[in-house]
């Protein structure tokens, strides 16, 4: 266990992180109601081909925390940086070439895309806006629902949103999100709108993806099961603040605080048994192979 | 809720003193000589012209009319009406009156009818009453106003005879006291039961609406799980609670009453505003025009302050939520 | 919008209406060949009743009453449609700006909306065309000035609730510039509710033009329903039939794109469809 516990730990320390939060905060002011502290003081940074995961329980924060990454909402106070430089100091035009390096897995499939477009509309938009200009947007239409794993592309190309399950939307989402070549994925609780049966074949999807392609993950979950699968560092958060962060078996097997024992007493009450491992090496999800870090490092 | 009254003032004051430039603006727009407007197309001599020009200010600049016009305005002055030899305010004043005594009794009975309907309406949602009356109120939404005073005029003047077709009175006879009464309520009859139906249309639509929502409330549900009756339901529960919003409806179509008012007056010869703002375009008489604009527009914003305080007095959430129901 | 519209043809008040609009169209388009009579033909029999020669009587100028009624639906729908298009684009745009930028830019937008809806539009509208004159296009434009508002709450509302939808987020996330996904993801998702209000406004402004032209606010080389009753009224003891068809043809039209209307938003509202 420790020799790759280590190993991450430099990946940490020595890699520019992709994406690094530094103390935001927001409040929410509505109308006839006192101001509401969603996000006190956060900060947080995921590496390069790192999975980050944040836990939490609803209402913590977490998705306003991965909406002001996304530079979807503005914080208050505090920094964003992607790749090291300021979200919040760029000018709009930089901002919109710079922020295809993270990308977006929302929740609910059904609210990701536009009904009105084909998944090939859909995917051209995310491709033509890629910084590496395809002479054949189809060919890379194809090659990206191969690799989520919508094979034959050619049957699902043409189709539209509401003509696929909800398991094949989160998979397009997936391959959307990639299309711009993104170093960074911002998943937000990509599972809980998929069934049991689908949750693990994302799951391992978003695994592969992590191993092959050096994405690193931030991942927003209320499942503890799920971001001890994927991710090798855990953030909990409770009302809006960071209480525990620290590496995911760490975390898992001595929570410091109460507030994380709770979460994971809740899930582990549920569901005893050891998480469902979609790799056939159960010491997998918790310890990605080897190469990772080492790319990591030399990325 | 005083912060409230005084925020819906402040807004109140704002638009009434938006009206006043709008109507401002609107003397600008008149192709040729704003003196025109200010007068009307009326003959007039040219001494008063001269003198309009030197008291709004025509030689200066525009935000220097503007100030006059205001200060005019603030007055109480709303210019001269050439055609009706008199200031155009105690005109239209008087002229409102009339209109109020066919307005007044129109909305009560509207109100009442159309909750009554509104309540039988919503007691059994779905059933083919219920799309009827949808449907009638629909039909009351559509029929110009105008055309219904016609028909009323030809079914009951021309061809029974047993109403008086136009005015508010007999004019040769002289009555007083009680017979004056009785000929003037046989003259309101006609008018005010065509506006009534023009009324109808719009409670009955919002009531029923609002009657609907209140019925599937908790409160209701409770009253139902209680055991009462369904008739106990809607008259102690909904009945209440469904009168706030059909009270605002009134308050916030104030505007809307007033125009079936006007329009129905000018088909009955009403003397009331609807007969003065059809001579005045027959006549071009701007003045009163917009002073009848200004007046109406200043009654609108003052009911809609005045709902909107009932309405908070009466549900405290509206403070802290909307405004104003769309 | 397929199934909306499939909605829409399932229901009978839909249909009816529809098939109302659509023999209105017909009326205005086609009339004319086929009732190949001019409506601004003046004749000695004045105020003439029915007959073989004059099916709907003649007027005060001896005018053929069923022409001029085809000339008036001419009139109602080019006002109605004009007017309904300019409301809805001036409120959409609006709308939109409105609900997607939020902010100060938004309650400033709302607020002057809310303005416009407090005036009382008839008088206005009144007020303005005696003093610019008539004229149907000042008419239509009056009209698409003083209704926007409502199309603007309707739109701004709806473009709200689109543009917080996650696509739109991830069209950001993209990178591709505001304005673009204002009218290429939110604005063809948002737009249904504002077109079913549009054929409510039609009739609204069939409406408004009618009362104007019943008041002489019309111009006078023009003939349209609202004129003939306004010289009905004066031969309401003596010539029933200039004012019972053309007020039937007016609530017909506009009952019709109320009912139309309604039609539509219940179609298209999801939580209706049963
Ligand atoms: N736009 C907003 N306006 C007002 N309050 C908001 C807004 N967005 C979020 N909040 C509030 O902020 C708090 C945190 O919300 P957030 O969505 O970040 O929680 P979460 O941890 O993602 O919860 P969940 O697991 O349910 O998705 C909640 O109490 C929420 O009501
Ligand atoms: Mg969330």
């Amino acid at each position: 266990m420790s020799a790759p516990e280590t190993a991450r730990e430099e990946t940490s320390q020595a890699g520019k992180p992709v994406l690094e939060i530094r103390n935001i905060s927001k409040t929410f002011h509505l109308p006839g109601a006192e101001a509401f502290k969603a996000v006190d003081d956060v900060s947080l940074s995921v590496h390069p081909g790192e999975c980050v995961a944040i836990v939490g329980e609803s209402g913590s924060g977490k998705s306003t925390v991965a909406r002001m990454a996304l530079s979807l909402l503005r914080p208050d106070s505090g920094q964003v940086f992607l790749e090291g430089r300021s979200l919040l100091d760029m000018s709009p035009r930089e901002l919109r070439t710079r922020r295809l390096a993270m990308q977006p897995v929302f929740q609910d499939p059904s609210a990701s895309f536009n009904p009105r477009r084909s998944v090939w509309s859909s995917l051209r938009q995310a491709i033509a806006q890629g910084t590496t200009p395809e002479p054949d947007m189809r060919a890379r239409a194809l090659e990206l629902l191969s690799q989520v794993e919508l094979r034959p592309p050619e049957n699902y190309v043409e189709r539209y949103p509401h003509e696929l399950s909800g398991g094949q939307r989160q998979r397009l989402a997936i391959a959307r999100a990639l299309a711009p070549r993104p170093r960074l994925i911002i998943a937000d609780e990509p599972l809980s709108g998929a069934d049991v049966s689908i949750r693990a074949q994302i799951l391992n999807l978003l695994l592969d993806l992590q191993a092959q392609q050096n994405i690193a993950f931030l991942l927003i979950t209320h499942d503890m099961l799920v971001a001890r699968a994927l991710a090798q560092r855990v953030v909990v958060m409770h009302h809006g603040r960071i209480v525990e962060q620290g590496e995911t078996e760490q975390v898992m097997q001595s929570p410091r605080e109460a507030y994380t024992q709770r979460l994971l007493a809740a899930v582990l009450d549920v569901d005893l048994a050891p998480p469902p491992t979609p790799t056939p090496t159960p010491a997998s999800p918790s310890a990605p192979p080897d190469s990772l870090p080492n790319k990591a490092r030399s990325a | 809720m005083r912060y409230y009254i005084a925020q819906r003032l402040f807004w109140s004051v704002v638009i009434v003193f938006g009206i006043v430039v709008v109507n401002f603006v609107l003397t600008r727009i008149v192709p040729g000589d704003p003196t025109t407007a200010l007068v009307g197309e009326f003959p007039v001599p040219q001494a008063y012209i001269d003198q309009i020009r030197h008291d709004f200010g025509l030689d200066q600049s525009i935000p220097a009319q503007l100030y006059y016009y205001l200060v005019h305005v603030a007055q109480g002055d709303l210019g001269f009406s050439f055609v009706g030899r008199q200031n155009v305010l105690p005109l239209i004043l008087r002229r409102a009156g009339v209109t109020l005594i066919l307005m007044l009794p129109s909305l009560t009975l509207a109100s009442i009818i159309g909750v009554l309907i509104a309540v039988r309406a919503a007691r059994r949602a779905g059933s083919s009453l219920n799309t009827f009356l949808t449907a009638l109120s629909l039909a009351g939404a559509s029929v110009p106003v105008f055309w219904l005073a016609q028909m009323l005029v030809m079914l009951f003047a021309v061809r029974l005879g047993w109403l008086p077709a136009q005015g508010m009175v007999s004019v040769r006879a002289n009555y007083t006291g009680l017979a004056y009464f009785l000929d003037l309520l046989r003259h309101l009859i006609l008018p005010s039961f065509c506006i009534t139906i023009f009324y109808l249309a719009i409670v009955v639509r919002v009531a029923r609406t609002s009657m609907l929502e209140m019925l599937h409330q908790d409160f209701v549900l409770t009253a139902r799980a209680k055991g009462l009756s369904e008739n106990q339901v809607v008259v102690r529960h909904v009945l209440r609670n469904a009168l706030i919003p059909v009270i605002t409806v009134i308050g916030y179509n104030f505007g809307y009453s007033l125009t079936g008012a006007i329009l129905t007056e000018t088909v009955f010869a009403w003397p009331g505003i609807g007969g003065l703002f059809v001579s005045s375009i027959h006549y071009q008489d701007f003045p009163v025009l917009s002073g009848i604009f200004l007046l109406a527009a200043t009654a609108v914003v003052a009911a809609n302050f005045i709902t909107d305080i009932l309405y908070a007095v009466v549900d405290p959430r509206v403070r802290v939520a909307t405004l104003k129901p769309a | 919008m397929y199934p909306a519209l499939r909605r829409m043809f399932t229901n009978p008040v839909g249909i009816v209406s529809g098939a109302v609009v659509l023999l209105l169209a017909l009326a205005a388009v086609a009339g004319p060949t086929l009732y190949p009579v001019d409506p601004f033909a003046l004749s000695v029999e004045v105020n003439a009743a029915p007959s073989w020669l004059h099916p709907l009587g003649t007027d005060d100028l001896g005018r053929d009453v069923l022409a001029g009624m085809i000339e008036g639906a001419k009139i109602s729908l080019f006002v109605g449609i004009s007017a309904a298009l300019a409301t809805t684009v001036i409120g959409v745009l609006v709308g939109a700006v409105a609900g997607y930028v939020g902010g100060r830019v938004d309650a400033a937008l709302m607020r002057l909306s809310e303005f416009f809806q407090v005036m009382p539009t008839f008088i206005l509208a009144v007020l303005i065309v005696s003093l610019i004159g008539p004229g149907l296009t000042r008419v239509i434009i009056v009209i698409a000035v003083l209704s926007w508002p409502q199309t603007a709450r309707v739109a701004r509302g709806e473009i709200m609730r689109v543009s917080q939808l996650d696509y739109v987020d991830a069209a950001r996330c993209m990178g591709i510039p505001g304005w673009r996904i204002l009218y290429g993801e939110v604005i063809p998702n948002a737009i249904a509710p504002a077109l079913a209000l549009a054929s409510l406004i039609m009739a609204q402004a069939i409406l408004l033009e009618a009362s104007l032209s019943f008041l002489g606010l019309a111009s006078p080389d023009i003939i349209s329903w609202g004129r003939i009753l306004s010289v009905a009224q004066q031969y309401l003891f003596t010539a029933w039939w200039l004012s019972v068809f053309s007020g039937m043809a007016i609530f017909i039209t506009v009952l019709a794109f109320n009912l139309l209307g309604d039609a539509l938003a219940d179609a298209l509202n999801p939580r209706h469809a049963h």
